[in-house]
């Protein structure tokens, strides 16, 4: 092996199926949370601010939102465990619960497509706010066209997910807590402009007649918030260097950072009833509008190279030879999205409805992991033949996705995610819909896999006989693999 | 190119068996080092005091 072609080897642990060995891990529990907050800091934390501000008073709105935020994580967070023991990608991880075949639908639809979704709303808030400050100078003319400015986001962006994991550690290390201190000199400019009772006094209308209903709401669109990290804890987890920097640094950096961070918009928006914290900040002087935008300028860039270097590891691993530089410009079908912002304009929506669809893939999905106790058969992963013990019927676990279809029912049941009716209000009003579609999953999911996966161990391979060594391979070992005996794992 | 794609097959095929090697049934080894059940214990915390919080502003606020 050439040298060049060895270093391209190293490269391609960042870029493809090869699991990371402790030598390729370049997180530590400090940059994998400075990575996540990273990410966080966007559009979509202000956004999601300015809405809970719409739903409930402050006080409520905050303690929904760190609920809705946080809980999700702490189950969530221990598929970041999961992907740091074995090193692996999402879109292999998933074939141990879903199957091989089922896996790469479900990753698409339900990882990579909402992933495009979400990249559009830091590009369209990075041109509007570039676009509002403009104006606030009195700029005019092409100069101003948000799309432009958006567009100009993405190129920055991406040209970091290029770059890969490596590039992005040293410099989240130093973004992160610039961005930190950016927002805490706005946060308390806010507060010398707005005391806190003041900001406290005001009462939204809310999204609902009944005030309940409205909080419940909240903390149904944190929680959509919370599960949409689903299909996202492989990229950075796989590369930590403990099970604990890979636990936590979800768990801080896309959860309490997360809701945490939303409270400066939702000021902004209780008195000003802007959604956009940019023009809301005219409120209190534009020069703190330029402060905001060197901060936009940093952070949404950086979500979209965060968000963007998912994407496109999940996709090499689909498409093996994809070029990465091709893997890495897919992105740029976000483009139409901020042309045409849908998703941004009905932010909501978007994620009650991400609620009512992710909730159960998240309840599945971390019930399967812990009852198998973390452990793989690793080569099965990469088996993609009817010998795989993954390999279920023709690559189709059915029995978790009985059990999403029946949670996902249970919520439709519940409510209409999409316009915010509520069907069920004695439920509603108590449980919201997010819980007790997450306890329907994973009862359903518990029960069939007791009847029909456990007495034939099918996909659950630690449970049976060591397979047999395969023929030619320097394998040392029986393919049984990830015991970390007599812990609380275990 | 040809070069590149036999270098990380043979990447991919070392990588695994090194992870069969490394981490044995019923071995407390890992790869990396495991979570115990004290690191939990903060974001069970948290995680407690917030669900407590988010119950109690739902049935005092309204």
């Amino acid at each position: 092996m050439t040298a060049s072609v060895d270093e391209q080897v190293r490269q391609e642990v960042y870029r493809s199926k090869i699991p990371a060995l402790l030598e390729d891990r370049v997180y530590t529990g400090f940059s994998h949370t400075m990575t996540a907050i990273a990410w966080s800091i966007a559009t979509w934390l202000f956004v999601m601010g300015s809405t809970q501000a719409t739903a409930a008073p402050l006080w409520p709105a905050v303690v929904a939102t760190l609920f809705g935020c946080v809980i999700p994580l702490l189950g969530q967070s221990l598929l970041g465990k999961f992907f740091a023991r074995w090193g692996i990608d999402t879109s292999f991880g998933a074939r141990a619960t879903f199957g091989t075949r089922a896996a790469k639908f479900i990753v698409f639809v339900f990882g990579i497509l909402p992933a495009w979704c979400w990249i559009s709303l830091p590009a369209i808030m990075f041109g509007r706010s570039a676009k509002t400050v403009l104006g606030h100078y009195g700029i005019t003319g092409w100069i101003t066209d948000d799309f432009l400015w958006g567009c100009v986001a993405m190129v920055l962006g991406l040209f970091i997910t290029y770059k890969g994991p490596k590039w992005m550690t040293r410099a989240f290390n130093v973004a992160t807590p610039v961005m930190l201190l950016l927002i805490l000199i706005v946060t308390i400019r806010v507060l010398v402009k707005w005391p806190i009772s003041e900001i406290a006094a005001v009462r939204p209308e809310g999204l609902a007649d009944n005030p309940l209903t409205s909080y419940v709401i909240a903390v149904e669109m944190a929680i959509g918030l919370g599960v949409s990290w689903l299909f996202q804890f492989a990229a950075y987890g796989r590369i930590c260097k403990s099970e604990a920097g890979a636990f936590y640094g979800s768990f801080l950096g896309w959860g309490i950072m997360w809701a945490v961070l939303a409270i400066p918009a939702m000021f902004v928006t209780y008195m000003t009833g802007q959604s956009d914290p940019v023009a809301g900040l005219a409120g209190i002087g534009g020069e703190w509008m330029v402060i905001w935008l060197v901060m936009l300028c940093i952070a949404n860039p950086s979500s979209l190279a965060t968000n963007g270097y998912l994407v496109a590891l999940m996709l090499r691993n689909f498409f093996p030879k994809l070029p990465w530089i091709f893997a890495v410009g897919s992105n740029l079908l976000v483009l139409i999205l901020i042309k045409f912002p849908v998703i941004y304009d009905r932010f909501g929506r978007f994620m009650t409805i991400l609620a009512a669809v992710s909730v159960s893939w998240a309840a599945v999905w971390v019930l399967d992991v812990v009852l198998r106790k973390y452990k793989l058969d690793l080569r099965g992963l990469y088996d993609e033949s009817s010998k795989s013990p993954y390999y279920y019927y023709k690559g189709i676990n059915p029995w978790p996705i009985i059990a999403v279809i029946a949670g996902t029912a249970t919520n439709l049941l519940i409510w209409t995610p999409w316009n915010l009716s509520v069907r069920l209000p004695g439920v509603f009003n108590v449980l919201g819909a997010s819980i007790p579609t997450a306890i329907v999953s994973g009862v359903v999911y518990y029960v069939l896999r007791q009847l029909f996966m456990v007495p034939k161990g099918a996909g659950l391979p630690e449970t049976r006989e060591p397979a047999a060594k395969p023929a030619g391979t320097t394998m040392p070992e029986p393919a049984l693999m990830g015991a970390d005996g007599g812990t609380f794992d275990d | 190119m040809t070069e590149k794609k036999q270098a990380l097959d043979t990447e991919l095929e070392r990588r695994l068996d090194e992870y069969v090697d490394i981490v044995k049934p019923g071995s407390p080894d890992s790869l990396i080092p495991p979570m115990t059940f004290a690191q939990y214990l903060p974001a069970v915390v948290v995680s407690v005091i917030l669900t407590i919080l988010a119950v109690v502003v739902g049935f005092t606020s309204y």
